[in-house]
């Protein structure tokens, strides 16, 4: 009898599963993201921990060995300063996913931030901070991104410096999407019941914006950010490309890519530049199907 | 509705505005002018020189007048004057835009048609080996880097097998004239156009196959399915023509795109389109043209976004507009 009872309350219990837990479950489900999850992770160890397994990563620059074809010792060939391919693609992977993760960090940080204050207090900082990311989403992205990439080389900033200025302006001119996605979630929460309880309880705004808001905007904030490292990623790529973002010797992946801008290089040793653009293929992939993974896993109305 | 459509034009005119600053600020900001650009860098200006090369182009003056005076001319119509090209901005626009706008809208149409095939055929066989085909294949159209997949498309189709040209518009050294100019320049836009209806078609496939879905569950549906009408007839009549309703935002908002060029495309395949314009304009700190360009894209992006509200209104009669 007291077996069964136990048994029933422990039934229970596992039904009331946390929001957390039940998304987890609904992402674990689904095969694709499961794919991307060890891509990415495939990905990252490449990037971060394969350095220490190359044989070249001590190897001086040795001019005579540039340009080499893919071989045995050079998986991937070697680029026109004798560098072996695989070990620059690591390293870049490095800088490209860095610049990914912190360029969404500052995105989350104004994009949530905004939204929040935006949503919660209404009235004209909601119209000055609304109106400021209408003006940011009429300018268009691309002109203005090469403009600050082209200010940023007229600076003369340290390139291993470069890099935290990259970031910042990826984020500086994409914070907006999420800044009204956040906004209008707080709209709709402000009329919920919980809401009113805590207004009821006399709680202080801080109180309110920190404890009960930001754990309702956190599922969107994760799903946003997932799908905003691979956009960061994508716009670094197409900046170090146009010989704008990252610049030598800092390797990204979409600066090894401006090989391609060598009509012999273009022609002749595509090792140079198909295996970054293939990473950034890979990662942009894989982050993006994640993103999707974990929005239907939040959001199971969504879902089919 | 008419009274919505004024409301909306003068609620933009801040934005309007607001952008123009934000651009003026940062082209005004940025080091560097056209005086110690690259291609005068070369020449050893005296600094007397070079001052009254500044006087010469208004660069001397204090930010707030300096904008005043380009407002007050773009008002006119008048950009200003391109260093780069020593024509007006509008000019150097006009010749450039209609390149980038006959690639665009090729694209365009390309897009929608096959998105809305393949999007309609996908939801129609939900789960089916298509479909999941269709999905993947929409997240890599999605992901692709525009220079990656334009540089894979030249090097294998222009390069290794030689069937389309490396890039231009027109084939140098001749000169065609009627049919055989139109089939020229459609052989050199062939891989640009591929590119970029690549890369764009899979967002819109994925929307296309989201409000299917949701539409082919609705009861008025099932009420269709019931009479016995042909699937056909249900799924292009009376689903397809609901699930467009969203679409037409879509499309509203991609419009301004017509004429924005494509920058990255537009420099690999060396198309003359205005993209490549501006690319060029700003490493040669054209800033009059960089100026006129991004502002008149602003611009017509805020129409654009006037323009779905008003044509979603239209379209369906269950939003009204106050």
């Amino acid at each position: 009898m007291t077996i069964a009872t136990e048994s029933k309350v422990r039934a229970v219990k596992r039904k009331a599963d946390s929001p957390w837990k039940s998304a987890w479950r609904r992402f674990i489900r689904n095969p694709m993201a499961i794919a991307a999850l060890t891509m990415l992770t495939v990905i990252v160890l490449f990037s971060f921990v394969g350095p220490f397994f190359s044989p070249y990563k001590d190897a001086r620059i040795t001019v005579k060995n540039a340009n080499q074809p893919p071989s045995a010792e050079h998986w991937l060939g070697t680029d026109n300063l004798g560098r072996d391919v695989v070990l620059r693609l690591m390293q870049a992977g490095q800088i490209s996913l860095l610049v990914g993760l912190m360029a969404t960090g500052v995105i989350l940080l104004l994009g949530g931030t905004i939204g929040l204050v935006s949503g919660f207090y209404g009235g004209w900082v909601d119209s000055i901070f609304m109106r400021f990311a209408d003006i940011m989403f009429a300018i268009p992205t691309l002109p203005i991104l090469i403009t600050f990439g082209a200010i940023l080389s007229d600076l003369k900033f340290p390139p291993d410096r470069r890099i935290y200025l990259v970031m910042l302006i990826i984020g500086l001119i994409s914070w907006m999407g999420l800044s009204r996605l956040v906004r209008s979630q707080v709209l709709s929460l402000k009329e919920q019941e919980f809401m009113l309880a805590a207004e009821a309880l006399g709680l202080r705004d801080r109180r309110k914006l920190f404890a009960h808001l930001l754990p309702n905007i956190i599922p969107i904030m994760i799903v946003s950010g997932t799908l905003g490292v691979a956009g960061a990623i994508l716009l670094e790529s197409a900046l170090s490309f146009l010989g704008l973002g990252v610049i030598p010797p800092t390797p990204s992946w979409g600066q090894m890519l401006s090989a391609a801008n060598n009509m012999v290089d273009f022609s002749k040793r595509p090792w140079l530049w198909i295996p970054p653009g293939v990473m950034i293929l890979i990662t942009v992939v894989s982050i993006n199907v994640i993103g999707d993974a974990l929005r239907d896993a939040f959001d199971p109305k969504m879902k089919r | 509705m008419f009274q919505y459509i004024i409301r909306r034009l003068m609620e933009s005119v801040p934005t309007i505005i607001g952008a123009s600053i934000v651009i003026f600020l940062a082209f005004s900001l940025a080091p560097g002018d056209v005086i110690t650009a690259n291609y005068t860098g070369g020449m050893n200006l005296t600094e007397e020189r070079k001052a009254e090369l500044r006087e010469l182009y208004g660069l001397n003056k204090p930010l707030p007048e300096r904008y005043g005076l380009w407002m007050g001319h773009v008002l006119q119509g008048d950009f200003g004057q391109s260093y780069l090209y020593n024509k007006p901005v509008t000019d150097v626009i006009k010749t450039f835009v209609w390149n980038s706008f006959l690639l665009s809208a090729t694209v365009l149409v390309l897009q929608w048609m096959l998105a809305l095939v393949i999007g309609v055929f996908s939801a129609v066989r939900q789960y089916s080996l298509f479909d999941s085909l269709v999905t993947v294949l929409v997240f890599v159209a999605m992901s692709l880097p525009s220079f990656f997949l334009g540089l894979l498309l030249l090097k294998l189709f222009a390069v290794d097998y030689r069937i389309f040209p490396l890039g231009g518009m027109t084939s140098t050294g001749v000169d065609y004239q009627g049919l055989q100019h139109i089939l020229d320049v459609a052989y050199h836009m062939a891989l640009p156009v591929l590119t970029l209806t690549l890369l764009s078609i899979g967002g819109t496939t994925r929307y296309f196959r989201m409000t299917m879905l949701e539409v082919v569950r609705q009861d008025y549906i099932r009420t269709a399915r019931a009479k016995g009408l042909k699937e056909r007839v249900v799924i292009f009549k009376h689903a397809l023509r609901n699930a467009l309703l969203p679409l037409i935002t879509l499309f509203a908002l991609e419009l301004p795109g017509l004429f924005a060029g494509a920058i990255i495309t537009e420099r690999i395949f060396n198309w003359p389109g205005i993209g490549r314009v501006t690319l060029d304009g700003l490493y040669q700190r054209d800033y009059p043209l960089m100026m006129g360009f991004t502002l008149i894209i602003a611009f017509l992006t805020i129409l654009a976004n006037i323009l779905a509200d008003v044509l979603y209104g239209v379209a369906d009669p269950r939003v009204r507009h106050r």
